[in-house]
């Protein structure tokens, strides 16, 4: 916001001084088209790979997708099989097994003729070895602090993101009067500002104060200042929406993501905030893409959770129903409570 | 064998006094001599017999001087300037002379020429004309610094009588800081840099100011439509103490805030001007001891105020948005020339040279009946200042044989200064700082020079040097060895052959944006994590007299440099400069290219045409995925045709007509949409992509600029009306792009700012 009005007042300056403004002729022709892969490989999730191709800057007519490839599926260079397109450019296997540890590659052919390949490794995961929880108050608002801990490997060069995601248990009246429950997922913000980790991307260190990161929207970091340490990681993050809810079931989610994946969010996050100002350097969107541009990267991940049980609501609608009577992370409302789908 | 004897003194313009710098000074049937020094010294030694001394210096008539030379001898020559009511102006020296100079990528740039070209506002400007020498470039319109042979603004060595100064222009690039009033003579390095110089990459220009009229007082004062200036220069005592001083204001500020005032309301301004000032007293004491005090002084200031009151939801509100801009440079020297000997001549100086720069935005917006106050304020200045002393040697061993050495010292210093202030009153009273003042390093540069300039036979000529170099910061000292040669051969009578090696070293850089180069630039010293830039240059070339006062120069060079910063992607130019160092990137280029240069110096059309073809490249392993790509100022060919015409007697005419092709930008040409994002910004995100960095081409550059100068001559002064067009066919050259809407469709448009401008300036000279 303030570059922007940095722009707009050296620009009211110069046009005092005359000048005018023409659109200059583009050869649109000049720009070749490159195909767009965007694909996320993990254990215990299918292989799902979306390709389109890119489009000329001034083009109005759209996007489209890529329909008529072949993409071949390789697991350290053994031929897996071909991902079936399941249509508007999405490729896709639940046949394929994906591992930690494990370096996957892909062909994209056009007949007989390669158009674009790429690989990734698998990572493995770094597993959260548990969580403390504390609160304060922040401007009359309950907060929590979690902290996170985990050990780095130390072994090479890793690379995380943070997730977390509210499983929120909301009661609802079905046709027949019954109440039941509907998980609602949704993500949970994390306050980055004072976490030094989060907030440079592992980048700098925790003695650094000035460093200026727009935002670290995507959570992710480097373990550049924290190899094999054994970690605590502070997060602050909003308490949990209590009104009408039975309960929370927040997950944090340490996934170890491969480097590629690292670069390829980190500089999607960038050129998404600083695009817009001339005084911010470009960025240049990582790809992994042979012949075209995009992802293939990979993730491993590990789990833990804090719960909140809203007693009095439960007792109010489901009175005599015996409920895990542990707080503990990781405990579940009763699967016969859940109701008949999941938004 | 006869005895040698040596033959010295200084040549001197007729009147005035003024030294005259590498004005020629042979034996005609020999050619064995020398040029002078920076002082107008020359020595020389010849075996004792009859000599004819050839004495001559551009713009000026030679002088031929029977010597016969039996013991040591000191000759004062006084030269007299051309008449510039001569028929005929013959603007070359002898060219048996001419060709005695080492012409290895080095240009001498004759000052009296340049105010025949056509003046930008009425501003002759000399270091401007450089910009019109093959293998210089001027950057896109409104940009300013010198890119010389593929380097950037920072790589260039300017020397004002031997001080660095940091920013040479004022007004974004449109006037430098030198007005032509003061200079005497300027020499540009492209390449076959001599020892003596260190501390940059890509050039060296070399500017010497007039010392100021001997024996009678003189002036001139320029009325232009930018700015007016004012020169006086004469004896404070006769022979023996001079005084040279300017000054020019520029008064643009006088209309754009009226104008502002009038468009707006009376809260809003814009302003803009600069002035500067310009003082040297020089002092001879005897033949062989003269002391030198110069200073120079310019201050820029930019400042613009938008002020606007409305009506929402029955509130009045109140916006101001205040923004300011100033920077300044202050170079001052105190020299002492000293004739230890008629072979050795010593040169002792004290400077301190510094360039700040301060930018400020307020932006401030309240309602009282809303209960609502927002107010921020942002700081940002920065400085470096050196202070030092140099002691240089030149020792006249043989004719053709001179050796020089010398030691410099300086003592830098770096400062930045940042604050971020924030205030609100909406809702909950908030209040926050952050900032500082910095010291971004205090280090100590020793340099060392020995060189020598030998000329080994009648048709070989060598220069060669080392230059060592030592920077102590607190955290790591860093030294560098500099080889430097320089050789050129005569094939025949008229042309010429030579070639060069140099190896430089820098230990400073210039941090700016990859699409802004703007005086709020840092200069930042070599730490432990950026080690200092070096280049390795190659440069062949020869030399062609074509006869009748026509000469052809062709050069090719190659230059390898490392240690090259650039921003990391991302960073905004506007970002705490605190930690810098984990802010950019350092990686290699090279920059290759051809320059061919054809000029005419004799008759009543003289000039030159310059061509320039050339590519810049740049690599660092963490931008554009460790590929080589073009340096934004990459310009394939640079075409420069500069003539000026004696139409009658008082009535001269002359023409710049310059075309460069299109400089290098980062455009994203091409969308992507990218799918299955995790949560953070839209799991499906359409975005700008370019396969390359540097990827898009601005439109070429070219402009005509054409003027006449009226010249009557009084009893007492003369009169000079310059009138004439720049930019005369009103071609639209690119300030900057941006994508913007027409018609609902995503257009690429160009911001020009010169259209075609009238240029009328009077001068008088009394």
């Amino acid at each position: 916001m303030k570059e922007i009005r940095y722009l707009g007042v050296l620009v009211a300056v110069l046009y005092l001084l005359s000048g005018c403004k023409e659109i200059l002729d583009y050869d649109e022709d000049s720009v070749t088209e490159t195909i767009v892969v965007s694909g996320i490989l993990t254990p215990e999730k299918a292989v799902d790979i979306r390709l389109s191709k890119s489009i000329n800057r001034f083009d109005t007519l759209g996007f489209r997708q890529v329909t008529d490839k072949v993409i071949a599926f390789y697991s350290d260079d053994n031929y897996l099989g071909d991902l079936m397109h399941l249509g508007k450019g999405r490729y896709y296997s639940d046949q394929f097994e994906i591992s930690a540890g494990k370096n996957y590659s892909i062909t994209i052919m056009d007949g007989a003729l390669e158009t674009a390949s790429a690989q990734t490794l698998v990572p493995h995961p770094v597993k959260i070895t548990g969580l403390d929880t504390t609160y304060h108050f922040v401007q009359g608002e309950r907060r929590i602090i979690v902290k996170v801990h985990f050990i780095e490997p130390g072994n090479a060069e890793n690379y995380y993101r943070l997730e977390l995601v509210d499983e929120i248990f909301v009661p609802y009246l079905a046709a027949n009067k019954d109440v039941r429950i509907r998980i609602i997922k949704i993500p949970a913000r994390v306050y980055t500002d004072d976490n030094w980790l989060i907030r440079g991307m592992g980048y700098y260190s925790a003695a650094d104060k000035f460093h200026d990161w727009a935002g670290n929207q995507f959570n992710i970091f480097s373990d550049r200042y924290i190899q094999g340490e054994t970690m605590s990681l502070e997060l602050e993050m909003d308490y949990f929406r209590t009104d009408s809810v039975l309960g929370v079931n927040r997950k944090i989610y340490l996934q170890s993501i491969s480097k590629d994946y690292f670069y390829y969010l980190r500089t999607v996050m960038q050129q998404s905030q600083t695009a817009s100002n001339p005084f911010n350097e470009p960025v240049q969107i990582y790809s992994n893409i042979k012949n075209g541009v995009g992802i293939l990267g990979g993730y491993s991940l590990s789990v833990d959770s804090i719960v909140f049980i809203n007693h009095s609501l439960i007792d109010s609608l489901f009175p005599g129903i015996e409920l895990p009577g542990s707080l503990n992370p990781g405990d579940y409302f009763p699967s016969a409570f859940v109701g008949d789908r999941n938004l | 064998m006869a005895q040698s004897y040596t033959i010295s003194g200084y040549v001197t313009e007729t009147g005035s006094g003024e030294r005259l710098v590498q004005a020629n000074v042979f034996e005609k049937g020999s050619l064995k001599g020398t040029t002078t020094n920076a002082f107008g010294y020359y020595s020389f030694r010849l075996p004792a017999g009859y000599y004819n001394l050839s004495y001559s210096y551009v713009g000026y008539n030679s002088l031929l001087l029977p010597v016969s030379l039996k013991s040591d001898t000191v000759i004062n020559i006084e030269l007299s300037g051309i008449q510039e009511l001569d028929e005929i102006r013959i603007t070359a020296t002898d060219p048996e002379a001419e060709r005695y100079r080492l012409l290895i990528s080095q240009l001498n740039v004759p000052v009296e020429k340049i105010k025949a070209l056509p003046a930008f506002l009425g501003e002759a400007d000399v270091y401007k004309t450089l910009k019109l020498l093959p293998g210089v470039q001027s950057g896109n319109e409104g940009q300013s610094g010198l890119y010389i042979r593929g380097g950037g603004p920072d790589q260039n060595l300017i020397l004002l009588d031997g001080i660095p100064v940091y920013n040479a222009e004022h007004l974004f690039g449109i006037f430098s800081v030198f007005n032509p009033d003061m200079i005497k003579n300027i020499e540009l390095y492209k390449g076959g840099f001599p020892a003596r110089y260190g501390g940059r990459l890509s050039s060296v220009v070399d500017i010497t100011s007039k010392d100021g009229n001997l024996h009678e007082w003189k002036g001139s004062y320029t009325v232009g439509m930018i700015a007016s200036k004012i020169n006086l220069e004469g004896p404070v005592v006769k022979g023996k103490t001079s005084v040279n001083f300017s000054a020019r204001r520029s008064y643009i500020d006088l209309f754009s805030k009226p104008v502002a005032k009038k468009l707006f309301d009376e809260n809003n301004f814009a302003q803009y001007y600069f002035y500067d000032v310009n003082l040297k007293v020089s002092h001879i004491f005897s033949d062989r001891s003269r002391l030198f005090f110069s200073s120079y002084y310019g201050y820029d200031d930019v400042s613009t105020s938008i002020y606007d009151s409305y009506l929402q939801s029955s509130n009045r509100w109140r916006e101001r948005n205040v923004f300011g801009l100033e920077w300044d440079n202050l170079v001052t020297s105190l020299r002492w020339n000293y004739v230890i000997s008629q072979r050795l001549f010593a040169n002792f100086t004290l400077f301190s040279t510094s360039y700040n720069f301060a930018a400020n935005h307020r932006y401030t917006k309240e309602s009282d009946e809303a209960g609502y106050y927002d107010d921020f304020e942002i700081f940002y200045g920065s400085r470096i200042a050196d202070k030092g002393f140099r002691f240089d040697l030149e020792h006249f061993i043989l004719p053709g044989y001179t050796m020089r050495y010398g030691y410099h010292f300086t003592d830098q210093g770096f400062y930045y200064a940042f604050s971020d202030q924030k205030q609100t009153y909406n809702r909950a009273n908030l209040r926050s700082f952050v900032g500082g003042h910095f010291d971004m390093g205090k280090p100590w540069l020793h340099e060392f020079y020995t060189e020598g300039d030998l000329k080994l036979a009648d048709r070989l000529h060598i220069n060669a040097g080392l230059h060592a170099s030592f920077y102590m910061t607190d955290e790591k000292n860093f030294s560098s060895l500099q080889p430097r040669t320089s050789v050129i051969y005569q094939i025949s009578d008229r042309i010429s052959v030579n070639g060069a090696y140099t190896k430089m070293t820098q230990y400073i850089n210039l941090l700016s944006s990859s699409t802004f180069s703007m005086p709020s630039d840092l200069w930042l010293p070599s730490t432990a994590k950026i080690p200092p830039p070096q280049s390795n240059q190659f440069s062949l070339g020869g030399r062609i007299d074509l006869g009748k006062g026509i000469s052809m120069n062709v050069d090719a060079f190659r230059k390898d440099m490392k240690g090259l910063i650039e921003y990391k992607e991302g960073v905004s130019f506007f970002e705490n400069k605190k930690d810098w160092e984990d802010k950019v990137e350092t990686g290699l280029g090279y920059s290759e290219g051809f320059e061919w240069l054809i000029r005419k110096d004799k008759g009543k059309t003289t000039g030159w045409i310059g061509y320039t073809l050339s590519w810049t490249r740049r690599k660092f392993d963490n931008l554009n995925n460790g590929r080589y790509f073009y340096a934004k100022y990459d310009r394939r060919h640079d075409i420069s045709v500069t003539l000026t015409h004696q139409l009658k007697p008082n009535i001269d005419a002359g023409l710049v007509w310059v075309y460069g092709s299109g400089s290098a930008a980062t455009l994203p040409t091409q969308q992507i949409r990218l799918e299955g994002l995790p949560p953070g910004i839209g799991q499906t995100h359409v975005l700008g992509y370019y396969s390359e960095r540097n990827n898009y081409r601005l439109p070429n550059y070219h402009r005509l600029d054409v003027g006449i100068n009226f010249n009557k001559e009084r009893e007492k002064s003369t009169r000079i009306w310059r009138v004439g067009f720049i930019n005369a066919y009103n071609q639209h050259n690119p300030f900057y792009l941006y994508v913007g809407w027409e018609v609902n469709r995503p257009v690429i448009k160009q911001v020009s700012i010169f259209p075609v401008l009238p240029s009328v300036s009077y001068t008088v000279n009394f």
